[in-house]
């Protein structure tokens, strides 16, 4: 097996409706970034991953179709959809056909065009026979989760908001953000209307169209292509029962994360998370999830989420910035939002970020989170 | 330029999903006996409603029934404002709604259903339910309209 | 992962290879009965040109038929089923080894495409034989298990694979007619792996998705 590491990305600028391109399209955009950003060619690309959840666009086989605008043409292409973990599963999955020496280099796309499709399809993954005649989508899920959460955790909404502040700032300074909210303020978003209790249209995700590559290279490769490649240490996936009223407590103990984050740290080394992490992309499908996911990730102890956000640990000038991106809460084309994390990632420890780089980062966390628990947690490096 | 088009697609599709001994038989007990059942992992001991014919954290197969209650303690709730459709009528459901997971007594997992409550400020986890059924029952988990709060008015009622 | 359930075998393989998992298992489903087969189909076409004129997986393959000088195919019927193996890293424990694999995508659009030909099973088959250091095939394998969607792509993929005279050793009276899409090409791996624990030999088992078989998959093993 082989080291690996990432040595080129591009994304699109992710809006509410991209009506000037096709599915396909949209993936040549963010291929042919990555590609530019390798400094390779299509031709160089010996396998394609792909990642959508192609039920939100109503199609089936979408590599068939799509294959093409990733440059796919005879060559090994795979498709994964796994929920909001396709974009990490797919890393993950690109990662492995590495690291397996079989391919030398590997392009990684995901995409989700929002405004093609409708989103109630997103039913489909509720189980059929028991769950769908009441589920209220992912909305209504993460709202039962939040409100456990609450009770056992303490936290407030106004914190929960401040995490929904700080992923539209942080998003105001990314080029590629879809919700980019300089003069968003708590007050704001919990103005803005409610979903379902506690969940205000501001503490949620928004949903977008836009795509993701990230380019792998294994450990020949890579070092010539790249001046500063961004070594995988770590990728870990965990995931756990499929009915809502299984998990007992799933925000609170979320232990998909939990366990991921624990074998991804040892395999690293890492004993303090909080302070040896430079940076961390994690994906927050709603403001609550990412309070839970610092004490599953463990930045704190459980209880001290509320804290972390208050005392602007997590801010952009804090110990741990986290999503300086502007996470899923400011982008959203679900497919991506996975290789987004990844990329983003990546683009800190080479200092490619531009106006939202973290001074020195070199060591970086991404997560992935789908579906009710799947978790999955990558770790990068610069050497 | 030359303006850019869209091309549309609608479809109807509709899917009829199998299923298997344990939903035939908890639905038969809903309905013609107005009985709620749970299966026991013989593992763990976990009681599992809705059932399912493999333990998650055991792999081993369910095969004993149990009877759960149809009163239960909310675990986890939210008020609905946001407009869905409901899978079984096609229709978009009248918000806002109650909607909780249910610890049913007697059960080890927890049952998503709604309640009938949808002021927020009136529901707290830890609270005591009790299930409201429809008159005429067609076997079917809404058979179980919604969930209200355990009184002492509906306790009595009960005896 | 989506596609034939031997691609997902191939998804496996590369995760024990990348030293992330010791032994990984591996599941295909299908329950077709369940839905509208045409309607799924349909939506697996490009939704600007292909997609409105109602083609789906019955249509094209009478198209390919039609090339390749046959009547249409008599739609396969619709079939539920499931398959299932595991793989573990190689041990001392003389199992059937798993020694190449390959896979590839075809272009989309069937007026892109020569129906008469796969060059994406050309394609995946070379990086099997790659993998398992095989330079004669036709020499090397012993025998053959190909999945196909209709009837007539046996032959097809045989003589992509082997040549337009060749005899196919496939054990197939058992063919795979019957075994649902999507489950058929790991059901091969199945078949191989069967007969591969009564005799010693190389085969080739092979898998399919796709309009006329758009995707391909390969993999050969040996014991």
């Amino acid at each position: 097996m082989k080291r690996v590491a990432v040595i080129g990305t591009g994304q699109t600028k992710h809006t509410k409706a991209r009506d000037d391109v096709t599915q396909s399209e949209l993936v040549r955009e963010a291929t042919t970034r990555a590609l530019a950003d390798a400094g390779i060619t299509i031709h160089d690309v010996d396998a394609v991953v792909l990642s959508n959840m192609e039920l939100f666009e109503g199609r089936a086989l979408p590599e068939m179709w799509v294959g093409e605008g990733a440059g796919g043409y005879r060559k090994p292409v795979m498709k994964i959809a796994t929920g909001g973990t396709s974009g990490t599963s797919a890393c993950i999955a690109g990662y492995h056909q590495c690291a397996s020496g079989l391919f030398d280099i590997v392009l990684v796309v995901g995409w989700e065009k929002h405004s093609e499709g409708a989103t109630q399809t997103g039913m489909a993954l509720t189980d059929p026979l028991w769950d769908r005649n009441v589920a209220s989508g992912a909305v209504g899920n993460f709202a039962l989760s939040i409100s456990q959460y609450v009770a056992e955790r303490g936290v407030t909404p106004q914190q929960a908001a401040k995490v929904a502040v700080k992923a539209r700032r942080n998003a105001a300074r990314n080029p590629y953000a879809h919700l980019q909210m300089d003069g968003i303020t708590v007050e704001k978003v919990l103005e803005s209307r409610m979903l379902a209790d506690p969940i205000h249209l501001l503490d949620m995700c928004p949903q977008s169209d836009g795509a993701c590559a990230v380019i792998y290279a294994a450990e020949d490769r890579a070092p010539k292509l790249c001046p500063r490649p961004a070594w995988v240490r770590a990728a870990v996936t965990r995931h756990d029962q499929p009915y809502i009223g299984d998990l007992d407590r799933r925000l609170v103990t979320m232990r998909t994360l939990r366990d991921a984050a624990r074998e991804a740290y040892q395999r690293v080394g890492i004993t303090e998370p909080l302070k040896e992490i430079d940076v961390a992309e994690i994906y927050e499908p709603v403001s609550y999830a990412e309070l839970a996911w610092y004490e599953a990730l463990g930045f704190c102890a459980e209880g001290e989420a509320g804290r972390l956000i208050d005392d602007g640990i997590t801010e952009m000038n804090g110990e741990l910035p986290v999503n300086p991106s502007g996470g899923v809460l400011s982008t959203n084309p679900v497919g991506a939002s996975g290789v987004i994390r990844v990329a983003e990632a990546v683009m800190q420890v080479m200092g490619r970020a531009g106006d939202h780089q973290v001074p020195d980062a070199r060591l970086a966390l991404a997560t992935g989170y789908g579906v009710y628990a799947w978790s999955d947690v990558i770790i990068l490096s610069t050497g | 330029m030359t303006e850019l088009l869209r091309v549309s697609h609608t479809m109807t599709l509709s899917w009829r999903y199998g299923t298997s001994w344990y939903f035939a038989e908890f639905i038969r007990a809903l309905r013609d006996e107005r009985r709620l059942l749970g299966l026991r992992c013989p593992v763990c001991r976990r009681v599992y409603l809705p059932p399912r014919p493999v333990c998650g954290n055991c792999y081993a197969e369910l095969r004993e029934w149990v009877e759960v209650k149809d009163s239960g303690t909310v675990r986890a709730f939210t008020i609905v404002h946001t407009p869905i459709i409901d899978p079984t009528s096609g229709q978009l459901r009248p918000t806002p709604y109650g909607m909780a997971l249910i610890q049913l007594d007697g059960a080890d997992t927890t049952l998503n259903h709604y309640l009938a409550e949808s002021n927020p400020a009136k529901i707290r986890i830890g609270m005591r339910v009790q299930a409201v059924w429809r008159e005429e029952r067609r076997g079917t988990l809404s058979d179980i309209v919604h969930f209200v709060e355990m009184n002492n008015q509906t306790m009595n009622d009960e005896q | 992962m989506a596609g034939d359930g031997l691609l997902a075998a191939c998804h496996g393989a590369m995760s024990i290879l990348a030293g992330a998992y010791n032994v990984v298992l591996v599941v295909a489903h299908c329950k077709a009965s369940m839905g509208d087969p045409h309607g799924i189909t349909n939506w697996s076409y490009d939704p600007i040109f292909q997609q409105p004129l109602g083609l789906d997986d019955v249509a094209t393959s009478a198209l390919q038929a039609s090339t390749l000088s046959l009547a249409p195919p008599l739609p396969c019927s619709i079939a539920d089923g499931a398959a299932a193996i595991i793989l573990s890293r190689p041990s001392s424990v003389p199992a059937p080894h798993l020694i190449g694999m390959g896979w590839a995508l075809d272009e989309h659009y069937l007026g892109d495409r020569d129906l008469t030909d796969s060059p994406a099973l050309r394609e995946a088959a070379r990086r099997a034989y790659t993998l398992a250091d095989i330079d004669d095939p036709k020499r090397d394998i012993t025998f053959v298990e190909l999945s196909d969607q209709f009837d007539y792509q046996r032959k097809l993929w045989a003589s992509v694979l082997f040549g337009k005279t060749s005899e196919v050793f496939e054990t197939s009276e058992v063919s795979a007619r019957g075994v649902p899409p999507f489950v058929a090409g790991l059901d091969r791996l199945i078949e191989v792996v069967l007969r591969l624990r009564k005799e010693t030999g190389t085969a080739l088992a092979h898998g399919c998705w796709g309009p006329c078989g758009q995707g391909q998959v390969v993999v050969v093993v040996r014991r």
